[in-house]
């Protein structure tokens, strides 16, 4: 009995560990069973419960082999138990592998399609909606090798903006709602870039009662929407250019248009021909349709130039188009016409005008301002031209590298003595004596490097012309606009005749020092002369008040010597009335010397003045032994100082008296037209004709002092006088033959 | 009245005026002339000179034109300076040397002899 439990033990033990062999052998054992790879796991797992159940049985019926003691059937039955089992197995795996052979055969093909398309693959399985299959293609669109996608959804790796569409697209897809699914989306790669793929989904039902999956062709359209990205971008930037050219001609400020050769077909215009042209345009008829005839002559021969081979005709055209009002306008335009190929083929003309009316009216203004201004700095250069040309300081210009001359002034040419053409681009040691050039050379330089005025008060220079002269030269460097000295300029004086001149001033200052000097003294004269005159007035006056006292009382002494006393009285009385005038005459000199006379006019007749004095003067008249004549008319009267017109007659009857040598003395006075003559004529010595100017001079005489006596100022007070009066005063003489003075004097109403 | 400030001119007109029947007071310059007018009656007639120390002749003159009395007095100038009696209102004038007749000429038609003093007329 042990026996028997013993090996049905042993029995139990082969047939588990068999078990497990098989087990072992479905699940994992593709190279021990060929025809099992092909088989599915949930198939696997499918076979292996068939399996187990087939062997519980045939267990249960070797434990009740054991049970009922029947141990010599448990080794055949076990053999048949194995045998039935690999049979069994052997069916099952073939059985399911035949029924799908027919599908696994395609699907070889299929895989070797799947692997080497230029499109993606794979195979999703609708219950997890994860990969189960890619191709090599998919795995290099998504980035991700298959093993990595097995654990991934489709859905893991699609943009999180497509996910939602494209998850239902599928799923409607595989609920039977749609046969496929086909969709563009992006796929998010696993580098993290963007890659768009077309999806054409289907679902694949292998065999009846087997699960179905969902094959997709995935195609990378990334490059594809880019191509068609730029396709758009390049129909967008055409048509844009398109626009902008249309624009461009539309809105141009220039006219342009094309025409096709030889017919000259206005084959395209912008508005501006149509609105500038002076005849009408069509579009697609020549442009000789309307022209008219006398303009279509020149523009034939143009075009003829074109066709015949010319590339470019440029010309400038004046156009005169009637204004609606009646009125002409003139436009000028300049135009190019250039030879080009039309799209089709065919020769063209481009034309381009441009309306240069404002351009040409501007043009002329500028142009007018310019020969203004062109003729203002001609007057300014003219003008500065003449003042250098002119001024008296000699001026020379020179250019500052070597010094040579570039322009002279004419006063520089007379001053030494070269003409402009001998000098102009001299230096200065060939002009002038080696030492003198030294110097003038050193100042040049010195101006030029220091860039200031430099000032020689007195430079000695030797000119061919004058000789030695002394110049007063000042020396300035004209600079240009960066600062830099391009020429020296130069402006000498010639002080030579100043210096003289300035020398025979101060002798002549020195002179005129001494002449005011003179002046003062004389002034002094006077003042002492008009002093001396006042002061000798005191004592006369009470020496003439007494003798002329004691002339009165003496009337009443009654004395043998009272006639003689009378007489002595008188004497002295002429005496001090001779010296009264002479201190009267000192007098009006100094008053003269101080300033014009006034006089006190008052109505006066001369004929009675005359007469007066004549008589009054009878008795020194006699004692002269000069006769008196007078001739006298009735009346002659005028305005005048009486007592200044009476000095006038008393000095020149006093001086007939006196150089009267005793012959007699006519008076007369006569109305001359406005004037009144008064005439005072002697036969004595007379006055030469050199000292009848002078004697109206104060302390003039014509006669030695020796012979006569007096101030010498007598006929000087007198013309004073006259002269204030508004007269004349003149002699007539002859020596020998007695003077004749005439004074006139104005009347009223002359 | 003699205003005159040489004594040699003074004392000889007053003599002469004297002799006249003229009654003569006389002073040496324009302040003793004042002086003496304030003791005196108002005289006839006033001989100036003009070139006087201490009071000259144009300052006694303006005195004289201040004094409502003794403005009324006329005044005859003896001057050596002739044309500088103008700036003063003078009754008439007398230039040095002076000559008697006309200086009796003028001393007639300004007073009568014998009256020195009082009314003027």
């Amino acid at each position: 009995m042990r026996l028997h439990f013993l090996f049905a033990a042993l029995n139990s033990v082969l047939i588990l560990f068999g078990m497990f062999v098989m087990c072992l052998a479905i699940l994992r054992g593709r190279r021990l069973l060929g025809p099992l790879k092909r088989l599915e796991l949930h198939e696997r797992w499918h076979l292996l419960l068939r399996l187990m159940i087939f062997f519980v049985v045939g267990y249960a019926a070797v434990l009740g082999l054991v049970l009922a003691g029947r141990i010599e059937l448990l080794i055949g039955f076990t053999a048949v138990i194995f045998a039935a089992g690999a049979l069994f197995v052997f069916v099952s795996v073939n059985a399911s592998v035949t029924v799908t052979r027919a599908l696994l055969g395609n699907e070889e093909q299929f895989h070797t399609f799947f692997d080497v398309a230029d499109v993606g693959f794979c195979q999703i399985d609708p219950a997890t909606a994860r990969f189960q299959a890619v191709n090599a293609k998919m795995e290099e669109i998504t980035g991700y090798r298959l093993d990595e996608l097995r654990h991934l959804t489709f859905s893991d790796i699609t943009h999180p903006d497509d996910r939602e569409r494209d998850r239902v697209g599928y799923f409607e897809m595989v609920e039977g709602k749609r046969s496929t699914y086909a969709t563009e989306k992006r796929y998010v790669r696993k580098d993290g870039s963007i890659v768009w793929v077309a999806v054409n989904a289907v679902t694949v039902q292998d065999s009846p009662g087997r699960r179905s999956r969902t094959v997709t062709v995935v195609q990378d359209i990334t490059e594809r929407n880019r191509a068609e990205a730029e396709h758009d971008r390049l129909l967008r930037e055409t048509r844009f250019r398109r626009e902008l050219l249309e624009t461009l001609i539309q809105n141009a400020p220039v006219s342009i248009a094309l025409v096709s050769l030889p017919d000259v077909i206005l084959e395209l215009a912008n508005p501006r021909v149509f609105a500038t042209a002076p005849f009408e345009l069509e579009l697609g008829k020549s442009i000789f349709e309307h022209m008219p005839p006398e303009m279509a002559e020149e523009f034939r021969a143009k075009y003829a130039q074109l066709a015949a081979g010319e590339n470019v005709i440029d010309h400038d055209r004046h156009v005169r188009r009637r204004l609606p009002a009646g009125a002409y306008e003139d436009r000028y335009y300049t135009v190019k016409r250039i030879r080009v190929r039309l799209p089709d083929g065919r020769a063209g003309v481009l034309i381009l005008a441009e309306d240069i009316t404002e351009q040409m009216s501007r043009r002329r203004e500028l142009e007018k301002r310019v020969d203004e201004r062109t003729a203002e700095l001609r007057q300014a250069y003219a003008f500065v031209n003449a003042v250098v040309e002119n001024i008296p300081d000699a001026i020379f210009v020179k250019e500052a590298t070597e010094l040579r001359v570039t322009h002279v002034n004419r006063s520089w040419q007379e001053l030494f003595g070269f003409s402009y053409d001998d000098i102009v681009g001299k230096s200065d040691y060939d002009l002038f004596p080696k030492t003198e050039a030294d110097s003038f050379t050193a100042n040049d330089r010195k101006v030029l490097a220091e860039g200031m005025l430099l000032e020689m008060l007195e430079e000695p220079a030797h000119t061919r012309a004058k000789g030695e002269r002394i110049l007063h030269t000042k020396k300035v460097p004209i600079c240009d606009d960066r600062g830099r000295p391009r020429y020296l300029l130069g402006i000498a004086e010639d002080i030579t005749d100043k210096k003289q001149a300035e020398e025979v001033r101060q002798k002549l200052t020195g002179e005129r020092i001494a002449h005011a000097e003179s002046e003062r003294a004389l002034h002094l004269r006077d003042e002492f002369i008009s002093i001396a005159a006042h002061e000798l007035k005191t004592p006369l006056t009470a020496l003439r008040l007494q003798i002329q006292l004691l002339t009165r009382l003496l009337g009443d002494i009654e004395s043998a010597k009272a006639p003689r006393l009378l007489t002595l009285f008188r004497s002295s009385q002429v005496h001090l009335d001779r010296f009264a005038k002479l201190v009267e005459d000192l007098l009006d000199v100094s008053r003269f010397s101080a300033g014009p006379l006034s006089i006190e006019r008052s109505e006066l007749d001369l004929t009675g003045l005359v007469r007066r004095v004549a008589q009054h003067y009878q008795e020194e008249l006699g004692r002269s032994g000069c006769p008196l004549v007078v001739h006298l008319p009735e009346a002659v009267v005028g305005h005048f100082d009486p007592s200044r017109i009476e000095q006038v007659l008393v000095n020149l009857l006093s001086n007939a008296a006196k150089y009267g040598a005793g012959k007699p003395i006519e008076i007369s006075v006569e109305p001359r037209g406005a004037k009144a003559r008064l005439v005072v004529r002697d036969h004595g010595i007379g006055i030469a004709e050199e000292d009848q100017k002078r004697i109206f001079e104060r302390f003039e005489r014509a006669v030695s002092m020796k012979t006569f006596g007096g101030f010498g100022l007598g006929l000087f007070i007198s013309n004073q006088i006259v002269k204030a009066h508004g007269g004349t005063f003149r002699v007539e003489s002859e020596p020998g033959e007695g003077a004749c003075f005439i004074v006139e004097l104005p009347l009223p109403g002359g | 009245m003699i205003v005159e400030d040489d004594e040699g001119i003074r004392d000889t007109l007053q003599f002469a005026l004297e002799l006249e029947n003229y009654t003569v007071v006389t002073a040496a310059n324009g302040r003793l002339g004042l002086e003496l007018l304030s003791a005196i009656p108002p005289p006839s007639l006033i001989l100036l000179d003009l070139m006087m120390p201490v009071m000259n002749g144009w300052e006694f003159a303006d005195a004289l034109k201040r004094d409502s009395q003794l403005t009324r007095i006329p005044v005859v100038i003896v001057t050596a300076y002739g044309d500088q009696a103008k700036a003063i209102d003078a009754s008439g004038v007398i230039t040095k040397p002076v000559e008697l007749e006309a200086l009796f000429h003028v001393v007639r038609q300004c007073a009568a002899p014998g009256r020195t003093a009082g009314d003027t007329g």
